[in-house]
């Protein structure tokens, strides 16, 4: 059959091409469908052009030509522009530009990545407000974030990403009118105490450091203790309000950027009823996986920040990995030669665990930043505000999925991709308990919008023979 | 719980168990007659059929084999715009609702001759019914803003039917219900037990002991009615929906089985599957309910599918709905129904008597477990 | 261009031309390289939305492209010819 394959690979990413690669060098049949029209995801966005270079320092760059040159010359076939919005065991349902199809395959590798962790906070919806993430694919594409660059930017929040958007914008000789930082300092502390390990992972570290020199050369003002941020202006943003000491301040800004950290994209899993475990310090949900990424449902596996957050080159292992334990797993390796081939790897990824266990605490986010006032816009597809939730969660509704239906949030089309993390926040403070004990939004394929005739005609037509 | 507890003297008069549509009607009209009640409800995975409803008031064109609970189902859509204005100003929740009428939409001249003939049928057996067919044209000027498919040759039509927001209703029964002093409780029951006269519900929270009992809990009544009940004929039938996109807002009158809610979207479903509990998505079947609903309602083709899902009614063997004594104990009460929505206003007024003593209206009197071989008091 | 080396593509935005970077995805050039600012009114409280995360979670890009309404253009590249347009208007109920 023309759409029957050993492996789909579900993503283009750092993960996505290594598990593609690996499996191939292992001799399976692979399939990689991907959103984008090139492979990268988003640490590698547009690596084969000159823009998508420009931004990234010499050692991903080489990580990245090398993955996507690797992934390029191997026969893999590659579904680029292509959304996925069904898998199930066994069967993955896609659309591209020319309708929808199924691709069968014997397993499936899953590495959608990583987010950034959804806070909302007032006038969060205003354009003009976006994620550090967000901005920087805007400059990866070539883009700037305000028209003029003398246009107040302002960065607000905690996390790894908003050092590298900093540095990004710095480059690009944007005015950083401030860097409102809103951390957790206990965690702070409490994650030095790991980074003694951090020499595990040295090039990771210079890194870091290296960073942290041109933002501290780039006299970006940086203010810390921040709390009860807000964007205010008419139809964009225009000023920044926030508190410190318990003052109220005002700051201009064009563009305001806010990040708080990186949270796995779970979306695609949670909608398969796999098993999913709770850090309660960056206060996401993980799947639970083997080394190799299997996860709780046969077939399945997992790879990349889409498991747990570990960065990029972390990816490309896990990718590895993955792959060559579904060539075991199909019978084309022995499990002796699948411990050979892993070996290395295995190793490789216990270090960095290792070595970055500090950041998990280190980019830990303040339990606070979701103690947002009444009024703030929780759900952005459906309009429901905090107070909406915390109402309904005070008539007795313990469970998210209950305060879903009376409240509508997390109903819209991002399926709750963007409020389910605030909503169990808020419901969990109104119950003065902690987010994992108030249940998870029920995810329902399909999970991205696909018209009702494609979705009609890919399951009803016999596949067509070609 | 730190109570000081008697045993003459329970903690709660009564306890609902079940806080569905069926059961929050009760409690609410329980709670409005100055009945001290309490109302449990924790639904599991199988135990959402008042949450994945559509929330259609619905008396059209079903049940000719059992007149009295066709006529009963009428009955209560007519009290339905004096219980949501009652529930309104009780609660403060506004509840969106047309009562303008349900249309069933007929492909082709065979349909169209089949529900003509069931619905003469009916109309002989009830004496009067309010509907009868129409033709394409009266369908067209019914709802303007749909372009029907150019196979719809008809349509059945029923003044009396409706829509209603089915989580709104929900909610104004339980905040009503709240509000009139009745306690909510979100824990799950494990199990009843009879004791000293009374009952013992152990929930998760621990056991609370009461007068009596209302079993309302959907397909977990089959458990829960154990200890009095060594079967009880109700059956899980799974429902698979498809929703569609936010659209412009066009159709005040639903049709069934691809219907719009008030927020826009439409849900496009009308599959009855026993399954057991299963609650499996399986999209070549739902995907023949899409190919039906374009068929109906081209337009729907081009729009965006957001998710699909899957319900269970709750299914009477006898399509029937269930209210009794539970056998050997006459102050156990057991209610099964599938048309909780339709059956809202009816339950709400007449049900709260039946449990505190006052027997079933004539027209429901035939609906008890006695139908089954039971013997239970009335 | 910044970049000499980077091929371009032409599109359409709101019959405005534009000429991008190819590979970028429609939301980015809209919000990047022509600062229009809101994509969107919201069709619940219609307030002006714009692309908030640019990577495919938060549904708040949607434009028309090529006649096709509510496309999530974030994750749609540009291409030679595409027409898009904004969607500041929130169809109202018949």
């Amino acid at each position: 059959m023309e759409n029957q394959t050993d492996l789909i690979i579900i993503g283009g990413g750092p993960a996505g091409l290594a598990a593609a690669c690996s499996a191939s060098s292992c001799g399976l049949e692979v399939a990689v469908v991907d959103e984008q029209s090139s492979p990268g995801g988003q640490l590698f966005r547009n690596i084969e052009t000159p823009l998508g270079q420009s931004l990234l320092d010499d050692g991903d760059r080489q990580r990245g030509l090398e993955l996507v040159r690797n992934f390029r010359a191997a026969k893999i076939k590659y579904y680029p522009d292509t959304v996925v919005w069904g898998v199930e065991p066994n069967r993955v349902s896609c659309t591209d530009k020319d309708g929808a199809r199924l691709l069968h395959g014997a397993c499936v590798v899953i590495a959608p990545g990583a987010m950034e962790r959804p806070v909302p906070f007032p006038g969060w919806t205003l354009p003009g407000v976006i994620t550090a993430g967000g901005a920087d694919i805007l400059l990866r594409s070539g883009g700037t974030l305000t028209r003029e660059s003398s246009d107040p930017v302002v960065l607000a929040g905690n996390g790894p990403l908003l050092l590298l958007v900093a540095c990004h914008l710095l480059d690009n000789g944007v005015n950083i009118a401030a860097w409102l930082d809103t951390g957790c300092w206990p965690k702070r502390f409490a994650g030095g105490a790991f980074m003694s390990w951090s020499f595990l992972d040295a090039g990771y570290m210079s890194k870091g450091k290296a960073m942290a020199k041109k933002i501290l050369g780039g006299k970006i003002p940086f203010v810390t203790g921040v709390k009860q941020i807000r964007a205010a202006g008419d139809t964009r943003v225009e000023r920044v309000v926030y508190e410190k000491g318990g003052k109220r301040h005002e700051i201009d800004a064009a563009c305001l950027l806010r990040h708080e950290g990186v949270i796995p994209r779970t979306h695609i899993l949670r909608s398969m009823g796999a098993l999913h475990r709770w850090d309660k310090v960056q206060r996401y949900w993980y799947p639970v996986t083997d080394d190799f990424g299997a996860t709780s449902i046969d077939g399945i596996y997992l790879a990349g920040d889409a498991n747990y957050v570990h960065g990029g080159d972390a990816s490309i292992i896990k990718g590895t990995l993955a792959g060559i334990d579904v060539a075991r797993k199909i019978g084309v390796i022995t499990k002796g030669e699948a411990a050979f081939r892993s070996e290395k790897h295995l190793k490789q990824l216990r270090r960095i665990r290792i070595a970055r266990s500090f950041l998990r605490y280190m980019f830990a986010p303040h339990p606070d930043i979701f103690g947002v006032p009444d009024e703030t816009i929780v759900c952005r597809c459906e309009s429901v505000t905090a107070k909406d939730i915390r109402k309904i969660a005070k008539e007795g509704n313990r469970d998210v999925n209950e305060v879903k239906l009376h409240t509508r949030c997390g109903m819209g089309p991002c399926q709750g991709r963007m409020c389910g993390t605030p909503l169990a926040e808020i419901v969990a403070a109104a119950q003065s308990t902690t987010p994992d004990k108030v249940g998870n939004l029920h995810i329902r394929q399909p999970f991205r919008p696909v018209s009702l005739e494609n979705y009609c005609r890919v399951y009803t037509e016999e596949p067509a023979d070609t | 719980m730190t109570r000081s507890r008697s045993k003459s003297i329970p903690d709660h008069e009564i306890i609902i168990v079940g806080g569905g549509i069926c059961g929050a009607a009760v409690a609410y009209g329980l709670a409005a007659r100055g009945c001290r009640v309490t109302l449990i409800d924790a639904p599991t995975r199988t135990n959402m059929a008042s949450r994945a409803n559509v929330g259609l008031i619905w008396c059209q064109s079903k049940f000719l084999h059992l007149p009295d609970y066709a006529r009963w189902g009428f009955h209560s859509a007519r009290l339905f715009p004096e219980l949501t204005r009652e529930l309104q100003k009780i609660s403060g929740i506004e509840i969106p609702v047309h009562y303008r009428g349900g249309i069933i939409a007929c492909l082709g001249e065979g349909e169209y001759d089949t529900r003509r003939e069931y619905i003469e049928n009916l109309g002989q057996v009830l004496d009067s019914y309010p509907g009868g067919m129409i033709s394409r044209g009266e369908l067209e000027k019914k709802l303007p803003h749909i372009k029907f498919g150019k196979e719809v040759s008809g349509a059945a039509w029923c003044e009396e039917d409706g829509i209603i927001e089915p989580l709104a209703l929900l909610r104004a029964f339980k905040v009503a219900f709240s509000k009139l002093g009745g306690t909510f409780i979100e824990t799950v029951a494990y199990e009843v037990q009879p004791r000293n006269g009374g009952f013992l519900v152990i929930t998760e929270q621990g056991p609370l002991n009461c007068e009596r009992v209302v079993l309302a809990a959907g397909l977990a009544n089959r458990r829960l009615a154990r200890f009095a009940l060594p079967e009880l004929p109700v059956y899980a039938d799974k429902g698979q929906v498809l929703l569609v996109e936010r659209m412009p807002y066009v159709m005040p009158i639903p049709v069934l089985g691809v219907s719009q809610t008030f927020g826009g979207t439409v849900i496009i479903g009308f599959r009855h599957e026993f399954s057991g509990h299963d609650t499996g998505i399986v999209p070549e079947d739902v995907a023949t309910e899409g190919i039906w609903a374009t068929r109906v309602w081209p337009e729907l083709g081009k729009k965006r599918l957001i998710r699909a899902w899957s319900g269970l009614r709750v299914m009477p063997e006898d399509k029937q709905a269930i209210y009794s004594t539970l056998p050997g104990h006459p102050r156990a009460f057991l209610l099964n129904t599938h048309s909780a929505v339709t059956l809202a206003a009816a339950h709400a007024r007449y049900l709260p008597d039946f449990i505190v003593g006052a027997g079933l209206p004539d027209v429901a009197a035939s609906m008890t477990l006695k139908r089954f071989g039971y013997d239970c008091q009335l | 261009m910044k970049n000499g080396l980077q091929p371009t593509v032409t599109l359409t935005v709101d019959d405005k031309e534009v000429t991008v970077p190819t590979g970028i995805s429609v939301a980015a050039a809209v919000l990047g390289h022509l600062h229009l600012g809101c994509t969107c009114v919201h069709p619940v409280d219609k307030t002006p939305r714009a692309p908030y995360c640019l990577m495919g979670v938060c549904f708040e890009c949607m434009m028309e492209v090529n006649g096709e309404e509510n496309v999530q253009t974030c994750l749609v590249s540009v291409e030679d010819g595409m027409v898009v347009k904004r969607q500041l208007k929130v169809p109202e109920a018949k």
